[in-house]
């Protein structure tokens, strides 16, 4: 019990220092403790943090950029992936916020570079002197445009006939316009029609081609169409001949104008009226654009040009049917040259109203000046000029062989492709000539002498058939046996016969010798019979023994020759000899 | 006032939906536009409610119902009209998912539902369970026939009310608002 007394009296004890201590403190320092505390609790809510860094963010963002670039460096990465963000999640949001200045900007720099060609053309251009090049340059000047694009727009000609305006996603027509006289054409498209067309084809393209551009052109028969695109919207233009580049722009512009002017209602359509588009038609309207080439040009100078132009048509007539003449004239010499064997033309060129033939001419061919006479052309108008060659014609080659080997009038020549036939009589000398040198002329490649007979041969044939018919060789009285003394004449009548059957088949014809074999009247007919056989056989066997051929010499039997007034009474062997051609 | 609206026609091939839009209007296009590029554009011009509307009437080509739907097709439709073969049941099916696919598309846009070929409804074969549900969903249900013309102007100018219709309640809730 003292014990706890004794421990409540020790704390009451130090209780009371603290508690004076902690007033104390509160008298002497409690408002800046409150701060402190104020402070500690300002620091620990985020809240309150954002509020002052908000406070001083932009002054301190300031006041950095003054002083160096590091801020700019350090938040280059966040911008550029914020950015890379954006177009990654939501790339329309993008273009669609781009859309309106894009064009503008591009368009700057296309016209800033279109302008420094112009420069450059029209300093070109400044040296030209012609009618029409002054007049533009006095346009130019009073337009206050450049000279290369007053030139480049009198040179154009295109019209626009038709702009549609189109809704992208229902693929509906909002509006149109078309030029005054394509619409009261009797070809003016239906302008929904045309509309849902253009609207399936562009989403085919887009749906076939999704990698690819949209489609921006397409061309129906001689109507190009130009599609420009806006995000809700897209402009058609149909356009007849050929728009200049600038007419995209137009049409650019326009389709930006009309975005711009008509947003929330193109994006929210879904069908419907479309009457809230009617304000669009001016705009559509300034886009037919028509560009006329041909000037007005007054009454008196049109007719001067119609007769000019009517004076060279005719010129021009007369002279093509001038020309188509002389050009006729001058095949007409080349087709007579050419038929004649042995001429080539190489080369044919008028020179007003000579000719001018040129070519080869083999000397055996026709003189040319004559030929051209025989057909009725003027041979004065005509310059010749021919090289001579060998011509393998073959109706020359007959003409070349006669000129060659002078043939003699009984002689024929025959010339049937490169074979030359000989016919008829000839003197060996000269069918030796031809013989040999027939192969050299040009165009021969076979000589046919089987059919020509040798003049000589035929002579030393006709010579000795009457001398070789002369002999006789006796026998005595029912002998068969050859009288040895005949043996010289045996000999003569054997050279005689083999000369003869020599020459008969260079003379054309062929040879038969006969023994014909005889006794006197006396003994038997039989048996004399058969003692004129063996006295044949026996001057055969002679004559064969001399070289005369068996094939040409016969011996018969002739029986009895009653010839009282011969030495032999008719006991002899006689030679015949038989020539048939 | 110019009203016009994009309507789709939507079905299996062979429907006949070709043929209920030339009952419809004046063909207009080569055969060989849809084979080309899938489908075949019409258009008619209607009176209803006191105002003329002009429908540009979108013939999809039935070939590739089950592959895809072209999205760009359907795209920014006001309504379409889903054509059935009556005598086919598995064209109602095909229905049913071509339906399905335009919903994701283009949204809760009101559609009449055909039943084509009435004709010839002694050979009709539905399976009432696919049926329905498409039925209720559908503004209208037609039974028509391009052969004989019954119910083909009915079917169109229930989908042009019913898109009228939709317009009108539109314009009266902003109004409210």
């Amino acid at each position: 019990m003292a014990r706890a007394a004794i421990i409540r009296s020790s704390q009451a004890r130090a209780e009371s220092p603290r508690a004076s201590l902690s007033e104390l403190r509160r008298l002497v320092v409690g408002p800046e403790t409150q701060r402190l505390d104020q402070l500690e609790t300002n620091l620990g809510n985020p809240d309150l943090q954002v509020e002052a860094v908000a406070r001083a963010l932009p002054r301190a963002v300031t006041a950095r950029t003054l002083g160096d670039r590091q801020l700019q460096i350090a938040s280059e990465p966040l911008v550029a992936h914020a950015l890379h963000e954006v177009v990654r999640k939501d790339p329309e949001m993008l273009s669609d916020a781009l859309f309106p200045i894009v064009g503008r900007a591009v368009r700057k720099a296309v016209s800033a570079a279109f302008a420094a060609i112009m420069e450059r053309l029209s300093a070109a251009m400044e040296h030209t002197f012609t009618v029409q090049g002054l007049r533009w340059r006095l346009e130019a000047r009073r337009c206050k445009r450049p000279l290369a694009e007053v030139i480049l727009s009198h040179n154009l000609l295109f019209r626009v006939e038709h702009v549609f305006l189109l809704h992208r996603k229902t693929g509906l027509l909002l509006a149109s316009a078309s030029a005054a006289s394509a619409s009261g054409s009797p070809t003016a498209p239906d302008p929904e029609m045309v509309a849902a067309m253009f609207s399936v084809i562009e989403g085919f393209v887009r749906e076939t081609f999704p990698e690819r551009e949209p489609l921006t052109q397409f061309e129906v028969g001689e109507l190009v169409g130009r599609i420009e695109y806006g995000p809700s919207s897209m402009l058609v233009a149909l356009i007849r001949g050929t728009a200049p580049p600038s007419l995209t722009s137009e049409l650019r512009d326009a389709v930006e104008r009309i975005e711009l002017s008509h947003r929330e209602q193109l994006s929210g359509f879904r069908g419907g009226d479309t009457e809230v588009f009617e304000g669009c038609v001016p705009v559509l309207e300034s886009c037919l654009i028509t560009r006329q080439r041909e000037r007005q040009r007054s009454s008196a100078a049109r007719i001067a040009i119609a007769l000019l132009v009517f004076a060279m048509m005719v010129l021009v007539s007369v002279w093509v049917s001038a020309s188509r003449r002389a050009e006729r004239l001058l095949q007409d010499y080349v087709a007579a040259l050419v038929s004649e064997p042995g001429i080539v033309v190489t080369n044919a060129t008028r020179d007003g109203k000579r000719m001018r033939l040129s070519g080869l001419r083999d000397p055996l061919a026709r003189d040319p000046t004559a030929v051209l006479s025989a057909r009725g052309l003027d041979v004065s108008r005509a310059s010749l000029q021919f090289q001579p060659y060998y011509a393998p014609d073959p109706r020359l080659l007959e003409r070349r062989l006669r000129t060659t080997f002078s043939p003699p009038p009984t002689v024929t020549l025959a010339v049937d492709g490169g074979t030359v036939s000989v016919s008829g009589v000839a003197p060996r000398e000269w069918l030796q000539r031809l013989r040999m040198a027939a192969g050299l002329v040009p165009g021969v490649s076979a000589l046919d002498v089987h059919a020509v007979r040798e003049q000589e041969a035929i002579a030393a044939i006709d010579a000795a058939v009457p001398r070789a018919e002369q002999f006789r060789f006796s026998f005595r009285p029912g002998s068969a046996v050859v009288d040895p003394r005949d043996a010289p004449r045996l000999d003569a009548l054997a050279q005689t016969l083999k000369a003869i059957a020599d020459d008969a088949p260079r003379a054309g014809v062929t040879v038969l010798f006969e023994l014909e074999g005889h006794t006197d009247q006396t003994g038997e007919e039989s048996a004399n019979q058969s003692l004129s056989e063996a006295r044949a056989d026996a001057v055969k066997a002679e004559l064969l023994s001399r070289g005369v051929s068996s094939a040409t010499l016969s011996a018969r039997g002739a029986g009895v020759l009653s010839d009282d007034a011969s030495p032999d009474r008719g006991r002899n062997v006689r030679s015949k000899v038989k020539v048939t051609r | 006032m110019s009203i016009k609206h994009k309507v789709c026609l939507l079905g299996a091939s062979g429907v006949g939906k070709t043929s209920l839009v030339r009952r419809f209007v004046r063909s207009m296009f080569l055969e060989q536009y849809r084979t080309t590029v899938g489908v075949v554009i019409e258009r008619k011009q209607v009176r209803r409610r006191g105002q003329d509307v002009d429908l540009v009437v979108w013939d999809l080509s039935g070939e590739d119902e089950f592959q895809h739907v072209r999205t760009n097709y359907v795209q920014g439709a006001s309504g379409y009209l889903l054509v059935v073969d009556g005598t086919r049941a598995s064209t109602l099916e095909t229905a049913r998912v071509l339906q399905a696919a335009v919903l994701s598309v283009v949204g809760p846009v009101p559609f009449v539902l055909a039943l084509n070929k009435v004709d010839l409804i002694e050979s009709w074969d539905l399976d009432r369970r696919t049926f329905d549900p498409l039925a209720n969903a559908a503004q209208a249900v037609f039974e028509t026939s391009a052969k004989t013309g019954a119910g083909v102007e009915d079917a169109f100018g229930a989908l042009v009310e019913a898109i009228l219709a939709e317009r009108a309640a539109e314009n009266d809730a902003r109004d409210v608002r």
